[in-house]
């Protein structure tokens, strides 16, 4: 997925002179080319990730579209403040590019997860997230960012989804029991409760959340008219994230849908391992939460 | 090591807008249709001229001084001793800025990075007819754009501070945007020293120096002084000047109440830089001009009564009106 982020970056940059890459010394075998490719536009400012983001607020004054590379805690949380005040106060075209989302850097530990990042992120007034699932995705959405005129953070993990994702944007609204709705690579988590959901006997549609913007709210209603039971899949902490998102929505638009939310609520520090580890430390099991979405289903409607 | 003050002073050094007088000036840039302040001093060691006008900057800095001390004390607002410590530096800047109060992108870059001294920059915008008087009476009110911070709604102020050590940053950004640029600008800074304390004033100071920023002039307003007490007590930052030259920034030492000495520091010449970014140490006096508020902590944060306004107006040295 980075890799696909930087491939379509390196496009952008050869077609846009006035694209520059930041990268606060990260991206090894991965920003390789663009560097030797486009030396004038790329810059390794070292280990400074809150300079990196000031620097970023004052090429972008000046014209320049500056992209800011590293892992994405050190990229939206350590830095957040000057995100706030740097590009989203002057509303410039500064753009993140934050790789390891959630718990995808699994045997890195705490300090390299990313588990409230969306929540700090989808609070900025005129900042987009982005959120992609599959490299295509990731190709698409750094191409539709470049063309915006506001602050974008692209959430990414190291490896795209292999299975496509359906953009809750795009997608027909459908009848389903239990709508699923996931964040970026969690879909491949999503897909398995939806499965196991379906092998239950309800229908169940999964789509996926690629961008966190002013049309969410209605991207996420139109689909939520249509379903009983609503269950949101993140790598994320529950307070924030996608599901709080959905919360949000349910609440003020006035659907009466039950949210079953499948998200981080314990401090991930301790015992740690590969990503499939990590994850069945952190989450629920599946059959877990697949019964607790059908359960949800005969509450409300009682056979 | 040559004196940066003896290197200028052997022979006056002109700063023009050449750019705009060049094109004969244009008539909606602000700057060039100021009635400029007259009267140069014969002491001068660097003529400043705006609009072919030599300036005294003596005279501006005791006019933001007098305006500051007004418009603190109409709206009923602290961050006065912050201010008047700057009105020299502000003086000696302000007219340097090419294409000030334009959007024009190859303009010259101010950022006051202690924006807590707003109102002396307004006062300075105010002086060269950046804006008005009407926009200066807002300070303080309801819908006003002259926050205690300043924000870039209004004309004249270029990046949003208030956040100590950030503004510093978004400069260096600039200054290497203008490496880049056919027509590179300069980017100016106000620090105070109370922002060496900051983590990201370090950063910026390495990023600067490494990527060769020669347009970024830094300026530390080094009053020895912040909100809590005096800087000496509270953190300790007397390093900083030589570790700012052990970084790779040509550093100058001046008294920050001299214009002459500011004006030199200011001209120093490209030759001298040879490619490193200007730190310049301006040794100043926070609530400079006024005896009851020089040196006082509580000066940072206190409004003044009217009895104090009175006091505070009849130190300063009498202005001719613009």
């Amino acid at each position: 997925m980075r890799n696909a982020a930087v491939a379509e970056l390196t496009e952008l940059a050869r077609e846009d002179r006035r694209v520059v890459l930041l990268t606060a010394d990260l991206g090894f075998g991965v920003l390789d080319n663009f560097a030797r490719e486009l030396p004038d536009q790329f810059v390794n400012v070292g280990v400074t990730e809150q300079a990196m983001i000031g620097v970023a607020t004052g090429m972008a004054e000046a014209g320049l579209r500056p992209y800011c590379y590293t892992i994405a805690t050190f990229a939206v949380i350590r830095p957040f403040e000057f995100i706030r005040n740097g590009p989203v106060a002057h509303r410039l075209p500064v753009r993140i590019i934050g790789v390891g989302a959630g718990t995808d850097y699994s045997y890195d530990g705490m300090t390299h997860y990313a588990l409230e990042d969306l929540a700090l992120a989808r609070s900025q007034p005129g900042l987009t997230v982005y959120s992609p699932v599959t490299d295509d995705d990731t190709r698409a959405l750094v191409r539709e960012g470049h063309g915006q005129s506001g602050v974008a953070y692209f959430r990414l993990s190291r490896r795209g989804s292999t299975t496509p994702s359906r953009d809750v944007r795009t997608e027909d609204a459908q009848d389903a029991d239990v709508v699923v709705f996931a964040l970026g690579v969690a879909q491949q988590r999503a897909h398995l409760i939806a499965q196991t959901i379906s092998d239950l006997g309800h229908s169940t549609s999964v789509l996926s959340v690629l961008r966190f913007d002013d049309r969410t709210g209605d991207d996420l209603a139109r689909h939520l008219v249509r379903t009983r039971v609503c269950l949101t899949v993140e790598d994320h902490y529950e307070k924030g994230g996608l599901g709080s998102a959905v919360a949000e929505v349910i609440a003020t638009s006035g659907v009466g849908v039950p949210l079953l939310m499948d998200a981080v609520t314990s401090l991930p520090v301790g015992a740690l391992g590969s990503a499939d580890y990590v994850e069945a430390k952190l989450h629920r099991p599946v059959e877990e939460l697949a019964h607790q979405a059908v359960s949800l289903l005969k509450l409300r409607s009682p056979e | 090591m040559q004196d940066p003050l003896q290197a200028c002073s052997s022979s006056a050094v002109e700063v023009c807008h050449s750019r705009a007088l060049a094109s004969g000036g244009k008539r909606d840039d602000p700057v060039l249709s100021a009635p400029v302040l007259t009267a140069p001093r014969r002491d001068a060691q660097v003529d400043l001229r705006l609009g072919g006008v030599v300036i005294d900057s003596q005279l501006l800095a005791d006019k933001i001084r007098q305006r500051i001390l007004e418009c603190a004390f109409k709206a009923s607002k602290g961050h006065i001793g912050s201010a008047l410590s700057i009105a020299e530096i502000v003086a000696a800047i302000a007219p340097r800025l090419q294409g000030l109060g334009s959007s024009d992108p190859g303009r010259d870059r101010f950022v006051l990075s202690k924006g807590h001294a707003a109102l002396a920059w307004y006062c300075a915008l105010r002086e060269l007819k950046v804006i008005g008087d009407d926009v200066l009476a807002t300070y303080g009110a309801d819908g006003s754009l002259l926050g205690t911070h300043p924000d870039p709604a209004l004309v004249g102020v270029d990046f949003l501070t208030g956040s100590l050590g950030q503004g510093f940053s978004f400069a260096v950004g600039s200054a290497m945007a203008a490496n880049r640029s056919p027509t590179p600008w300069s980017t100016y800074v106000v620090l105070s020293d109370s922002e060496l304390g900051e983590g990201v004033t370090w950063e910026a100071a390495l990023l600067a120096a490494h990527h060769r920023c020669a347009g970024l002039t830094v300026i530390l307003d080094l009053n020895g002084q912040q909100a809590l007490g005096f800087t000496r007590d509270v953190l300790d930052t007397s390093a900083a000047p030589a570790a700012f030259a052990a970084m790779g920034w040509c550093v100058s030492d001046v008294d920050g109440h001299d214009v002459d000495a500011l004006n030199a520091a200011l001209s120093t010449p490209s030759e001298r830089l040879a490619g490193r970014p200007h730190f310049v140490v301006a040794r100043t006096v926070a609530g400079k001009g006024v005896d009851f508020m020089e040196r006082r902590i509580e000066w940072h944060y206190l409004p003044m009564t009217a009895d104090q306004y009175s006091a505070a107006t009849a130190q300063l040295p009498s202005v001719a009106d613009a």
